[in-house]
């Protein structure tokens, strides 16, 4: 076999269109993580039980059922209800919810490492509920959990390729599209994969810098 | 009630507390007139600590009530529900009282400045130019003029309850109560805390309720010194008499126990 280097660099800009669309996804799908996990983590405290324990069977579902198996169930059930997401709505949809299922414990971790004495301060000074947790609990929970949420970060982004699946053209679709016309499966399937390590090495950087921060400030 | 010179600043009714089997405070009652310096002593799980937790509502009363400047701040599972009071009342009665803790609990996140002047905007609703002025005098005040921006980490633990300090204050509370607020630190620097309470103690009108081990301290700051033991009081009156010739025995053990002063 020859590896074909002009192909390779002839079909990069390709590859490199789907990869502006494998971040959309990516970066789509954890801010949706983090919003979502929040408001399941405050569900999940809930002191009600009809709140709470419906919340737990939600998470309990989402994170027991494959992530392959929610963007198909999304991506053809969703139209028929009448809710139109395009096929990279529906994959940051499907991305945002399955990981807000995870970022969600994290979060709790994240609160629960919260000394009791800081919600006692903040009752000292009267502050209210919602300014308890949004300058007190929250920042601190926060600054416990990014490592993590970081390494979800780069989790999610190596999941991306699933949304091939429901025919968005990031990154592997844009490959599978370029191969299936010049049969140059290796030089294509090695770029993707270069590509993907060129991205996630950063990441992977950025948590262990945020872990050593931790550490300096813990 | 129209004669507001004879409302106590805290009055306690009939007030229990249990933790499970454990009973904290036993039917508690008891006035604390306007401007009085109450030091708290007695052995540990007597119910001191819980006394200033009820009243700071961090802890929730089993039984009575608890009145602050004649308006209920905690009411006990046993008060008809007519006279249960609401989240929004007991907001708005706390704001006349501070609390500092054995721990300091400052927030990590903040610095020095903003740990003071973060409830006088979230809760008072200042300006920040006019909390952070309040916040620099009282810094200074407590001896903390340039560590403004300082993190709490970055403080000595006798600078951190010096910052719990102010931080309470610039809610101009009526009412301080101290839990303790030398426990935590190491020897050479109680005296620095206690010196700014001291301070405090002479400058304001404050009334004040202050959990220690320092008997010393209590003598100087307290007009009057309550003793207690499983929840119960067993001794109270003017210092002199409580620490110099105590009634009960169980005081007079009690102050042997604790060592000379």
């Amino acid at each position: 076999m020859r590896v074909d280097l002009d192909y390779a660099v002839r079909v990069l800009p390709t590859l490199l269109r789907g990869a502006v669309t494998t971040l959309q996804a990516t970066l789509g799908g954890m801010a949706l993580a983090l919003v979502l996990g929040l408001a399941f983590v405050l569900l999940l405290r809930s002191q009600n039980k009809w709140v709470s324990r419906p919340t737990r069977a939600v998470l309990e579902f989402v994170r027991g059922t494959p992530l392959l198996i929610q963007l198909f169930f999304l991506f053809y059930v969703l139209p028929e209800w009448g809710i139109r997401l395009g096929a990279l709505g529906t994959g940051i949809f499907a991305l945002g919810l399955h990981y807000s299922t995870y970022i969600a414990e994290v979060y709790r971790a994240g609160i629960e490492s919260v000394p009791k004495g800081q919600w006692e301060a903040s009752t000292a000074l009267s502050f209210s509920r919602v300014d308890t947790w949004r300058r007190v609990v929250l920042p601190q929970a926060v600054i416990t959990v990014l490592p993590m949420l970081g390494n979800y970060l780069v989790a999610m982004f190596k999941d991306t390729p699933l949304l091939a699946t429901i025919t968005v053209i990031e990154m592997l679709g844009a490959g599978l599209s370029a191969a299936a016309s010049s049969y140059r499966y290796f030089e294509v399937f090695t770029l993707i994969g270069l590509i993907f390590l060129a991205m996630s090495l950063p990441a992977g950087a950025l948590v262990r810098w945020l872990e050593a921060f931790n550490k300096r400030y813990a | 009630m129209t004669d507001s010179a004879g409302v106590p600043a805290i009055r306690f009714t009939g007030c229990s507390k249990r933790f499970g089997e454990t009973v904290v405070l036993d039917d508690f009652t008891w006035d604390v007139p306007v401007g009085r310096r109450v030091a708290i002593l007695g052995p540990s799980g007597s119910g001191k600590t819980t006394l200033l937790r009820l009243v700071m509502t961090i802890e929730r009363l089993d039984a009575g009530v608890i009145e602050v400047f004649g308006r209920p701040i905690a009411t006990g599972r046993d008060v008809p529900s007519s006279r249960q009071i609401s989240e929004r009342q007991v907001r708005e009665v706390r704001r006349d009282v501070g609390m500092v803790f054995q721990q300091f609990n400052l927030f990590p996140h903040m610095s020095a400045l903003q740990n003071v002047t973060e409830a006088p905007i979230r809760v008072l609703g200042k300006s920040k130019e006019e909390a952070a002025e309040h916040g620099r005098e009282l810094l200074r005040q407590v001896g903390l003029q340039g560590k403004e921006d300082a993190p709490p980490r970055q403080l000595s633990g006798g600078q951190q309850q010096r910052v719990a300090i102010a931080r309470a204050l610039a809610m101009e509370p009526r009412i301080m109560l101290f839990d303790e607020v030398t426990s935590a630190l190491d020897p050479e620097l109680v005296g620095e805390v206690l010196e700014v309470i001291r301070q405090l103690a002479e400058h304001s009108s404050m009334t004040m309720l202050l959990v220690t081990h320092e008997i010393g301290f209590a003598r100087d700051v307290a007009d009057e010194v309550l003793f207690m033991e499983h929840g119960r009081v067993v001794e109270s009156g003017p210092p002199e008499q409580v620490l110099g010739s105590p009634r009960e025995e169980r005081t007079r053990s009690f102050l042997r126990a604790v060592g000379p002063h």
